[in-house]
């Protein structure tokens, strides 16, 4: 199946207006994210003042956010991502606890119906994870994007693999510390293939139908997999400090060839149904699975995915938190250009 | 074929009140020009050999005829060549002006312009003085019409000291064709001056040698003719952005070889930007490092220190950015970059030998034992073997690791050349040892449940 990019909207920052060519990742003038592939992003907070506070200098920032005459850090584009492209919507927040946000994610629709999306969490206070789930998102999509004739499954597989590549190229911080690693998570869906979804590590997928709600992926993490493999209880695990400790990721260190596990789902695109990816900065305040239903029940995906991050700055707010979600909706039958442009 | 690509190495955090930022910043190029930034260029080579009467001794004449021809066969065919001889004056010994295509003193090369420079080259004779300076006109000369965004290479070969002109003649001559060109300079033998050859080199971005025995030239020339060979990027640039108020201690390239770049600087596109020039580019592997040193800010707040970019003909086509975070958590300030710390050394090792070698040289064995004991420590522990070699030859090593010697009697005077003409010469950083750690466990996020 090949596949491109549509391109959503004129290619201009939705913050100032500026034009952006199609493959800038952040706006030239304001330094404001636009998301791949020329569609335009909100980023809240991110708009830089006209004034450096720092230095008092008017020429602006560079795209990522440093002062273009004393080089401070004024703006971070990073502490809030929002992405509104009608059938998919995402937002990333650093949290109010944690310095950077590490959290990041790519999305994109597909021509005739579907989307591709990823995930990725940087591993914690390790030098340059939040590059790291930058590269890894970022590669993911391109991958997943790029003309094929393989099948979802098998793009999956290549996503991954080269995600991890981007990862492990990034240069290792400093002598004694861990290289950049993060988490890794991505979904491909047509009406026609299905959904498939890759994972390694703890971001999670949730299929929301209606008001009810399932998790589709199994985290990567130690109190899991104990779990899984029979040793102890969901509670003991639940109350072991190693819990959390994920057990597979992308980097340097993570061992052989990243293979994700895969998952693929047939889904009636009549059922408007919904697919919901979180970093665990988003899943760790939910007492249920059907608690993500209802942040999306008016069927808003941009407000529903606003609902859900402010939840979890609501309950703590301790790590990055990043949600991201999409309608599983289109056509069964093979894409036709004349009806691509289906109502939301 | 992605042109140019670059990696940054450093610890970005600083303790608060901190405000030297170190980069090592490797660049990679994989021979190919990268999109947008102009077409194959045109490439020239001047082969200047010295033949002074001194080239006489040892059948080194002869071997210099035979070291010629091989390097006129590694020219690739279409490249523009010519063959200059130097005593206190240079003479073209190819092409004569009567040569098919002569164009201001070079030909291309082809089957028929590389037999005719052959037969020339076997009628080269040694005799006269040496001035050095006339043969870098020369090579300036030949290279005059020759377009800007060309590839233009030198090999310059003595094997004796520029004594038939005052020292300024040849300063006078490194400054009026700095950056014209390219040289790579080769001494033969043992009464050369390595500081003389340096300094060319320096100042045309090359390289400097030693080619102990006559019979080595041949195969000598022959690798420094490929490898000129393989450059297809002609007068790249590192610049080097950085913050107003910052101050750059230093730029140096620390591999394959220590050059301080600092004196280079040439102005960039904005009061806030500098260039250097890093001449030609082959499919190969350098890397820099950068010292900036910026007001320091607050806890918490990061800066862009600098930002690196490879340009080419005025367009930046890869960068790297040096970032600064200000933090009270130890752990992270006190680290020190491996690249760095390794680079660190390898400059500090170069520096002792040097210092090491001008001691012996006054006489003062103290001084010597000293430094050179503690290079012999260094590379024992960068695991630089090429140059503790080159070190045996001119000390007893008792203990490496202690750095204990003592200065050998009567080392031979080319062991100590050597060792002096190579100290500048770098091992990149060891690669990491072991494997993936698969039992180990990251923790992702908070994990505050």
């Amino acid at each position: 199946m090949v596949t491109s990019a549509v391109s959503v909207t004129a290619a201009s920052c939705a913050s100032c207006g500026e034009a952006v060519g199609s493959t800038d990742r952040f706006c030239e003038r304001c330094g404001a994210m636009l998301s791949p592939f020329g569609s335009t992003v909100t980023v809240t907070g991110a708009v830089p003042p006209s004034t450096c506070p720092s230095c008092g200098g008017t020429d602006g920032v560079d795209p990522d956010g440093f002062c273009l005459t004393c080089g401070v850090r004024s703006v971070r584009p990073r502490d809030r991502m929002e992405c509104d492209l009608g059938v998919l919507a995402a937002v990333s927040d650093k949290g109010p606890h944690k310095a950077r946000n590490e959290d990041s994610f790519a999305v994109a629709r597909l021509d005739g119906g579907g989307f591709v999306l990823s995930v990725c969490d940087g591993v914690s206070n390790i030098a340059r994870s939040d590059e790291a789930s930058q590269a890894a998102c970022d590669t993911a999509l391109a991958t997943l994007m790029a003309p094929s004739e393989a099948g979802p499954s098998e793009m999956m597989v290549r996503a991954a693999s080269a995600a991890s590549a981007a990862v492990v190229s990034l240069a290792p911080g400093a002598t004694g510390a861990e290289p950049p690693s993060c988490t890794f998570l991505a979904a491909h869906w047509r009406a026609s293939e299905g959904l498939t979804i890759g994972w390694l590590g703890d971001c999670r997928a949730y299929l929301v139908d209606g008001s009810s709600a399932r998790q589709l992926t199994t985290d990567h993490s130690w109190g899991t997999e104990e779990v899984r493999a029979g040793r102890m209880s969901q509670q003991q695990a639940d109350a072991d400090v190693r819990s959390h400790a994920i057990t597979r990721w992308l980097g340097a260190d993570a061992g052989l060839e990243p293979v994700p596990d895969l998952v693929g789902e047939m889904v009636d695109p009549r059922a408007r149904s919904l697919l919901v990816a979180v970093s665990d900065g988003a899943w760790n305040y939910l007492t249920s699975a059907a608690e993500v239903a209802g942040f999306f029940a008016d069927g808003n995906l941009a407000e529903g995915a606003r609902r859900f991050t402010a939840h979890a700055i609501a309950r703590g707010g301790h790590d990055n938190i990043t949600v991201v979600a999409g309608w599983l909706d289109g056509v069964t039958a093979s894409p036709n250009p004349s009806s691509s442009t289906e109502p939301l | 074929m992605t042109g140019f690509t670059v990696q940054v190495f450093s610890n970005e955090y600083l303790p608060p009140g901190g405000t030297d930022v170190h980069a090592v910043v490797t660049v990679t190029a994989d021979g190919t020009i990268p999109t947008g930034t102009g077409a194959a260029v045109e490439a020239i080579e001047v082969l200047v050999l010295d033949s002074s009467g001194s080239m006489q001794a040892d059948g080194r004449i002869h071997e210099a005829r035979r070291a010629l021809a091989a390097a006129v066969n590694q020219i690739r065919d279409g490249v523009w060549f010519s063959v200059v001889a130097g005593t206190e004056e240079a003479r073209l010994v190819y092409p004569s002006p009567h040569a098919v295509g002569y164009y201001s003193g070079a030909v291309r090369a082809g089957a028929e312009t590389r037999a005719q420079a052959l037969a020339a080259i076997r009628e080269v004779q040694a005799n006269g003085g040496t001035a050095m300076s006339t043969w870098l006109a020369a090579a300036a000369g030949i290279m005059s019409g020759f377009p800007t965004n060309g590839i233009r290479h030198v090999l310059f070969v003595t094997d004796g000291k520029n004594e038939s002109e005052p020292p300024e003649a040849l300063q006078e001559a490194l400054q009026r064709y700095r950056g014209l060109f390219q040289v790579d300079c080769r001494g033969v033998g043992a009464n050369w001056s390595v500081e003389e050859l340096r300094r060319i080199a320096q100042s045309f971005l090359g390289t400097v040698d030693i080619i102990p025995e006559p019979h080595e030239m041949a195969e000598e020339f022959a690798a420094i003719m490929n490898a000129a060979m393989s450059k297809g990027v002609a007068s790249v640039q590192l610049r080097v952005w950085m913050p107003q108020h910052a101050e750059l201690l230093f730029v140096k390239q620390v591999a394959p070889a220590i050059d301080d770049l600092s004196a280079r600087a040439e102005p960039g596109p904005n009061a806030l930007t500098r260039d250097f020039p890093t001449g030609s580019w082959g499919a190969e592997e350098r890397d820099y490092h950068v010292a900036v040193r910026v007001r320091a800010a607050e806890v918490g707040e990061e800066m862009l220190a600098a930002r690196i970019s490879l340009v080419i003909d005025g367009n930046p086509v890869s960068q790297g950015m040096v970032k600064a975070t200000w933090s009270h958590d130890e752990q992270l300030t006190t680290r020190i970059n491996a690249e760095v710390a390794h680079y660190t050394g390898q400059h500090e090792l170069a520096e002792a030998i040097a210092e090491g070698l001008a001691a012996r040289q006054a006489g003062d064995e103290a001084t010597a034992t000293t430094k050179l004991g503690r290079a012999v420590q260094l590379a024992s522990q960068a695991g630089n073997d090429a140059t503790t070699k080159l070190l045996a030859q001119v000390v007893e090593i008792e203990n490496a690791e202690a750095g204990t010697i003592r200065l050998k009697r009567d080392p031979a005077p080319l062991d100590v050349m050597a060792l002096d003409t190579r100290s500048t010469k770098t091992t990149r950083v060891r690669p990491a040892g072991g494997g993936p750690a698969g039992s180990a466990v990251a923790s992702s996020g908070g994990g505050d449940l």
